[in-house]
C-alpha cells in the first residue's frame, strides 16, 4: 500500500489525501476515474470541526471495505482508490472540493459525501457533470432531496432518509405516550428536513409540533442552548426530536436535563451516536450527574455490536484487521478514534454495497453497466437481514432504534 | 495711584472672530446634516428595498419546483443561500395555506412571524415594515411564488446596517464639519493673532503706560493701521514722558525751594525764638533798671536828707569852731594879759579854767558833733558807694539792654531779610506753578487730542465692522488712559492751584511779618536810644555819685581830723587845767606854760581857722552833692521815663514778637500743607516710570 500526496488543496480546510490503493497499467477506459487497475472515488467529507467524527469514522469503515477487497485483488482486478478532501461540514467547501475531485482528479463517482447542507450544494454538480456523469454513492444524509428528482439517476442512496428516522422516533414517542413533541434542529437544510420529517410523522397521528428551536451549525458543546431550552420552555413539551451534530445535540440534552426535562429525547444517526455518547458520559462524571436517561437514537445501520449479523461481523473483522488510519492532513486533533462505531459501519455497508455493484457491472465498468448492475442488485442480501435492501431510490427503510444505557447504545426491540 | 478702569466681562478679538465664523458653520451643519442625513436614508433604503426585492423575486422563481414538490430543505438550502447576504436580516417561505415550512430565524421565528394572522397570499410583490423585538426594524419584501398560488417568499431586510451606516455618515460628516471647523478656526486665529500681535503690543505699552512706566515703547509694528497706531502711541508716550519729566524737574526746584523755604523758616523761628527771649530779657533788664532806678532815687532821696543833715551838723560844727576861735582868741588875749599880770593870774588861771571848762565842753561838743558827722559821712559815703553800685549795675543792665536791643535789631533785620528771601522764593515758587500749569495744559491739550483720535478710531473701527473689534477696543483703551490722564492733570493742577494758595498765603504772611518786623526793628531802634539814653544818664549819675562819695570822703577824714585836734585840744586843756591847779608849782612853769598856753593857744588858733576852714570846704561839698543829687534826682527822672517808655516799647516788642511767632506759626501751618502738596505731586511723579529717571524717582 503506498500513500502517494499528488497535491494540496488550494482551500484552506481541505488537504488532499492522494491514496493511491495500487498502480497498475491498465487498457483504457470509457468512464472517468476507471482504468485498467483503478478505479478512483472522490470524497469531500467533514474531517475536521464540529462533526469531524462523521467524516473520520466514515471513511475509516469504507477504507476496511476497500482495502480488504483491495488486498484480495480488487473489483475485476480494479483496485478501489479513495481521494478525500475535508470540507469541515462547510457547502461551500464541499462544492470547491467536488470541482476538485470531479475536474482534477477525474474520480469515477463521489463517496462519502456526508451532511444534508454539504451535498445539497453539491447535487447542482451531479446535473452539471450528467455527460460524464457523474454518480454520487450513497451520502451520509437522510434528507429528502437526494432521494427526490432529479438526483433520482445520479444519486445511489443506501441509507434509510430523515423521514424514516424521524418517523420512527416520533412513533416511539406516541408508543411511550408522549403527544407533545418539540423539535430541536440545526437551522439550515439538515434541521429542516428533520424538522420537516417530524412534521410528517406527526401529521398521522393528528399532531403538531409544540414548540421548536434551532441552532446554527458549528454550535460547540460549550456552547449554552440555554436560550434554545426557554425557546422550547414556552410551551408545554413532553418529547425531543434533535436534529443536529453531536456537539449541538449532546449540550442540548445537558441543558434540557439540567433545566430539569426528563422525558424522551431523539436524535437522528447523523448526530454520530458514540460522539454525542462520550460528550454526555465524559459530563455525566464531571458533574455527577445523569443526562443521558430516556436519550434514543435512530440509526440507518444496526449497532455494531450485533456480530450475528454477517456483515457486522465481517466489518468487525476488516476494521480490525486493516486499522485504516486516517491521514494526518485531515486528521483533527480532537478527534478520538473509536474501535466500532455506527458511522464506521455505515462506511463498511456502503463500501460493500458499492463494490457489490461494481462487481456486478463487469470487467467493462461504465455508467451502463453499473446503472445495470445497480438495477440487478435490489435483492442482495448484505448480511444485514431480509428487509436491507437495495433498488429503492429513495434508500432503504430500515431504521434502528437504540437507547443509551450505562454509556453504551443498546437496541430497543420493537 | 492708577485708578482701575471698571470693566465688563472681557471677549479677546480672536473669540469673537472664532465665534463670528464658528456660527454660519454651525448652521450650516445644522441645516446640510440632517438633510444630507435624509437624502442618505431615502437613497439607502431605496437600494435596501430594491436589494429586497431583487433577492425575494429571485427566491420566488426559485423556489416554485419546490413548492410544488414539498421539498423544503432544498428551499431550505435555497434560503441559507441568501441568508449571509449583507442587510439580509432573515428569509421565509410560507406555502399557500400561510404556512411557515422554511425560515432561517435564529433559535425560532419571532412570534410576529409564527402566529401571523392567515391572509390570502398577495399576488403582487409587497413591502412592510416589521419591528420584531427579538430583531428589530426589518423591511420585509413579500414575493408571490407562481402569483401566490404556491406561497410567498419573505425576505426580511434588516435596517441596522443602514442605520448604523446612516449613523456612521452622520458622525462622519459632522467630524468633517468640525474638522473643517476647527480649521478654519485655527487658520483664522493664527491669522488674528498674527494681525494683533502689533496691537497686543500697543495694549500691552498702553497697559504699563497705564501703570506709569512709561520706558515701554511700541517701536515699528507693521505697514498698515496697527503700525500708524503704534507710532501715534508711541509719540503720544513720548511727549507724556517729556512732560512728567518736566514737571518731575519743576516738582525738583519745588522741593528745593521748599527746602530752602523750610530751612528759613527754622531759622525764623529761631530767631524769633531768641528775639522773644532777648525780648523777655529786654523786659525783665527794664524791669529791673526801672526797680534799679527807682531805688537809686530813693536812695538819692534819702542821701538829700542825709546832706541836709549834715549840712545842719556841719553848720553848727562851724558855729561851734567859731565859739572856739572866739574863746582861743580870748584865751589869746588873757595869756597875753597872763604874761602882763601874773597877779591877775589865779583869776585868771579860775578863769582860764572856767574858759577852759567850757572849751572843753565845746570840745565834748564839738566832738560829739564831729562823731555825729562823721557817722553821717560815713552813711553818705555808704549811701553814695551803694548808689554808685546801684548806678553802675543800671548802667551795665542799660549796656546789656543796650545790647540786647541792637542784637533784637539785628534778629529783626535779620528776620526781614529771612522774609524777603521768602518773599523772593515765593515768587520764584510762583513762577514754577505758572510753568507747571503752562505743562498741564499742555497735557490737557494731549488728553484732548487723545480722546479725538480714540473717538476716530472708534468710528473707524465701527466702520470696518468685525475687523475693526479690535481697533474699538485699543480705541477704547486709549480714550481710557487719555480720561485718566485727564483726570490725573487735573487732579495736579489741584495740587498745584492748593501750592499756588498756599504760596499766596506764605507771601501775605511773609508781608504781614515784614511789616511787623519792621515796626519791631523801628521800636527796638527807640529802645536802643532810650537805652544809650539811660545808659549816658547813669554814667552821669555814677560820676556824680562818686563825686559826692569822694567829696564825702573828704569830708569824712577832715572831720575825723578835726575830731583829733579837738580831742588834742581837750587833752591839751585838761592838761592846762590840772597845770592851772597845780598853780601852787612855780611861775616859771607858769610863764613857761603860759608861754606854752601862748603857743598853745597860737596853734589852737590856727587849728580852729583850719577848722571853720574845712568846715567850709564841707559846706561847699554837701552843696556841691545836694546839687548833684538833685541832678541824679532830675537824671533819675528822666531815666524813669524812658524805663517806662522802654517798658512799654518792650512791651510792644513782646506783643510783636508774639505776632511773629503766630505769623510764624501760620507759616509753618502753610509751610506744611505746601510740603503735603510736595510730597503728593512727588508721589503722582513716582508712579510715572521714564527711562531717563528710572534709576533714581526720587
Amino acid at each position: 500500500m503506498t500513500h502517494l500526496c499528488l497535491g494540496q488543496s488550494h482551500m484552506h480546510q481541505a488537504t488532499l489525501l492522494c491514496l493511491i490503493i495500487g498502480i497498475f497499467p491498465a487498457p483504457a477506459s470509457a468512464a472517468q476515474g476507471v482504468n485498467a487497475d483503478t478505479i478512483t472515488l472522490g470524497m469531500t467529507s467533514a474531517f475536521t470541526g464540529r462533526s469531524a467524527g462523521l467524516g473520520s469514522e466514515l471513511f475509516r469503515g469504507a477504507q476496511a471495505a476497500f482495502q480488504t477487497a483491495n488486498q484480495a485483488g480488487g473489483i475485476h482486478g480494479r483496485k478501489i482508490r479513495l481521494i478525500a478532501y475535508d470540507d469541515g461540514y462547510e457547502p461551500a467547501q464541499a462544492v470547491s472540493n467536488t470541482l476538485t475531485l470531479v475536474e482534477r482528479d477525474q474520480v469515477f463517482a463521489l463517496f462519502g459525501n456526508v451532511g444534508t447542507p454539504t451535498t445539497v450544494k453539491v447535487l447542482p454538480l451531479l446535473l452539471k457533470y450528467r455527460s460524464l456523469p457523474m454518480l454520487m454513492f450513497a451520502p451520509f444524509t437522510g434528507a429528502q432531496m437526494v432521494r427526490e428528482e432529479p438526483y433520482l439517476n445520479t444519486v445511489v442512496n443506501v441509507r434509510a432518509s430523515y423521514r424514516d428516522e424521524t418517523a420512527a422516533l416520533v412513533n416511539l414517542f406516541v408508543d411511550l405516550g408522549k403527544r407533545q413533541v418539540a423539535v430541536f434542529y440545526q437551522n439550515d437544510s439538515y434541521g429542516r428536513s428533520g424538522y420537516d420529517g417530524v412534521i410528517r410523522a406527526l401529521k398521522p397521528h393528528g399532531l403538531r409540533v409544540v414548540a421548536e428551536a434551532n441552532y446554527p451549525r458549528g454550535a460547540a458543546y460549550a456552547t449554552s442552548m440555554a436560550p434554545q431550552v426557554r425557546a422550547l420552555g414556552e410551551a408545554s413539551f413532553d418529547a425531543v426530536v434533535a436534529v443536529g451534530a453531536y456537539q449541538a445535540c449532546a449540550a442540548m440534552v445537558r441543558d434540557l436535563r439540567r433545566n430539569g426535562f426528563a422525558g424522551p429525547i431523539g436524535n437522528v444517526s447523523f448526530v454520530g451516536s458514540e460522539a454525542l455518547l462520550e460528550l454526555l458520559t465524559d459530563a455525566e462524571v464531571k458533574d455527577a450527574r445523569i443526562y443521558s436517561h430516556d436519550l434514543y437514537n435512530s440509526e440507518v445501520v444496526p449497532s455494531p455490536e450485533m456480530t450475528e449479523l454477517p456483515l457486522v461481523a465481517a466489518y468487525r473483522r476488516d476494521l480490525a484487521a486493516v486499522a485504516p488510519e486516517i491521514p494526518k492532513q485531515l486528521l483533527d486533533p480532537s478527534y478520538v478514534r473509536k474501535p466500532f462505531s455506527f458511522v464506521s459501519l455505515e462506511g463498511y455497508v456502503n463500501a460493500t454495497v458499492l463494490m457489490h455493484v461494481l462487481k456486478n457491472a463487469g470487467k467493462e465498468l461504465n455508467e451502463k453497466s453499473f446503472a445495470g448492475a445497480l438495477a440487478h442488485s435490489s435483492n442482495a442480501d448484505f448480511g444485514l437481514g431480509a428487509t436491507f435492501q437495495l433498488g429503492d431510490p429513495t434508500g432503504h427503510h430500515q431504521v434502528w432504534i437504540v437507547k443509551a444505557d450505562n454509556q453504551r447504545w443498546v437496541p430497543v426491540i420493537r | 495711584m492708577v485708578v482701575e478702569p471698571k470693566r465688563t466681562l472681557r471677549i479677546p478679538i480672536a473669540r469673537k472672530i472664532t465665534i463670528v465664523v464658528a456660527i454660519p458653520f454651525i448652521l450650516l451643519a445644522a441645516f446640510s446634516i440632517p438633510q444630507t442625513r435624509w437624502r442618505l436614508g431615502a437613497n439607502l433604503h431605496n437600494q435596501l428595498r430594491s436589494k429586497g426585492e431583487a433577492i425575494a423575486k429571485a427566491l420566488a422563481s426559485s423556489s416554485e419546483e419546490r413548492l410544488v414538490s414539498g421539498n423544503v430543505e432544498s428551499l431550505q438550502a435555497l434560503l441559507d443561500g441568501f441568508r449571509d447576504v449583507d442587510d439580509v436580516g432573515y428569509l421565509y417561505v410560507t406555502d399557500n395555506t400561510n404556512e411557515l415550512i422554511a425560515h432561517t430565524f435564529a433559535i425560532r421565528p419571532p412570534a410576529a412571524v409564527a402566529h401571523r394572522q392567515s391572509k390570502s397570499p398577495d399576488k403582487e410583490i409587497a413591502f412592510t415594515t416589521l419591528t420584531p423585538p427579538e430583531l428589530g426594524e426589518h423591511l420585509e419584501v413579500a414575493a408571490p411564488v407562481l402569483f401566490g398560488t404556491l406561497g410567498t417568499v419573505h425576505v426580511g431586510m434588516s435596517t441596522k446596517q443602514l442605520e448604523a451606516e446612516l449613523k456612521s455618515a452622520t458622525v462622519s460628516l459632522l467630524l468633517q464639519f468640525v474638522v473643517a471647523v476647527f480649521i478654519a478656526i485655527l487658520l483664522l486665529a493664527v491669522a488674528v493673532r498674527i494681525l494683533l500681535r502689533p496691537l497686543h503690543r500697543v495694549l500691552a505699552v498702553l497697559r504699563k503706560t497705564g501703570t506709569g512706566d512709561l520706558t515701554q515703547t511700541v517701536g515699528a509694528l507693521s505697514n498698515d493701521e496697527l503700525g500708524d497706531l503704534g507710532q501715534e502711541v508711541d509719540s503720544a508716550r513720548a511727549r507724556l514722558a517729556i512732560m512728567i519729566a518736566r514737571i518731575r524737574q519743576a516738582y525738583g526746584n519745588i522741593q528745593a525751594s521748599n527746602s530752602q523755604v523750610t530751612a528759613l523758616y527754622e531759622k525764623i523761628v529761631e530767631v524769633i525764638d531768641r528775639q522773644a527771649k532777648v525780648a523777655s530779657a529786654t523786659s525783665q533788664a527794664a524791669s529791673r533798671t526801672n526797680e534799679m532806678a527807682t531805688r537809686v532815687t530813693t536812695n538819692t532821696l534819702d542821701l538829700d536828707r542825709l546832706i541836709g543833715t549834715s549840712a545842719a551838723a556841719t553848720m553848727q560844727l562851724g558855729a561851734s569852731a567859731h565859739a572856739v576861735s572866739e574863746q582861743t582868741d580870748l584865751l589869746f588875749r588873757s595869756v597875753e594879759e597872763a604874761g602882763q599880770a601874773l597877779a591877775e593870774l589865779t583869776s585868771a588861771i579860775d578863769e582860764i579854767h572856767r574858759n577852759l571848762a567850757r572849751v572843753s565842753q565845746g570840745s565834748d561838743e564839738t566832738a560829739s558833733a564831729m562823731s555825729e558827722m562823721g557817722t553821717s559821712a560815713t552813711h553818705v559815703r555808704m549811701t553814695a558807694e551803694n548808689t554808685v553800685t546801684e548806678a553802675t549795675l543800671m548802667h551795665q543792665l542799660a549796656e546789656q539792654g543796650l545790647a540786647t536791643s541792637h542784637e533784637t535789631i539785628g534778629g529783626l533785620r535779620a528776620i526781614r531779610e529771612s522774609s524777603e528771601q521768602v518773599s523772593r522764593l515765593t515768587a520764584t515758587l510762583n513762577q514754577r506753578i505758572e510753568e507747571i500749569d503752562g505743562i498741564l495744559k499742555f497735557i490737557t491739550e494731549i488728553t484732548g487730542k487723545t480722546n479725538l483720535l480714540a473717538l476716530n478710531a472708534a468710528i473707524i473701527a465701527s466702520q470696518a465692522g468685525a475687523q475693526g473689534k479690535g481697533f474699538g477696543v485699543v480705541a477704547t483703551e486709549m480714550k481710557e488712559l487719555a480720561d485718566r490722564t485727564n483726570a490725573q492733570t487735573q487732579r495736579i493742577g489741584e495740587v498745584i492751584e492748593g501750592i499756588r494758595q498756599e504760596v499766596t498765603r506764605t507771601e501775605n504772611a511773609v508781608r504781614v511779618s515784614k511789616t511787623k518786623v519792621d515796626s519791631g526793628v523801628l521800636l527796638a531802634e527807640e529802645t536802643g536810644h532810650a537805652l544809650e539814653r539811660i545808659v549816658s544818664n547813669s554814667n552821669q549819675v555814677a560820676g556824680r555819685v562818686q563825686g559826692m562819695a569822694r567829696a564825702t570822703t573828704e569830708q569824712a577824714a577832715t572831720a575825723e581830723r578835726v575830731t583829733r585836734t579837738t580831742e588834742g585840744l581837750a587833752l591839751l586843756v585838761a592838761n592846762i587845767m590840772r597845770a592851772g591847779q597845780k598853780q601852787a608849782a612855780s611861775a616859771q612853769r607858769i610863764f613857761d606854760m603860759a608861754t606854752s598856753i601862748q603857743r598853745s593857744a597860737d596853734h589852737a588858733k590856727h587849728s580852729t581857722r583850719e577848722q571853720h576852714d574845712a568846715a567850709g570846704a564841707i559846706n561847699r561839698d554837701l552843696a556841691n552833692i545836694s546839687e548833684a543829687s538833685a541832678a541824679i534826682a532830675a537824671a533819675m527822672q528822666e531815666q524813669g521815663e524812658s524805663s517806662g517808655a522802654l517798658f512799654a516799647v518792650t512791651e510792644q516788642l513782646n506783643g510783636t514778637v508774639e505776632n511773629n511767632r503766630e505769623s510764624v506759626l501760620a507759616l509753618k501751618a502753610v509751610f506744611q500743607t505746601l510740603a503735603e502738596r510736595v510730597v503728593t505731586l512727588n508721589d503722582e511723579l513716582r508712579s510715572f516710570n521714564i527711562r531717563q529717571e528710572s534709576e533714581d524717582p526720587q
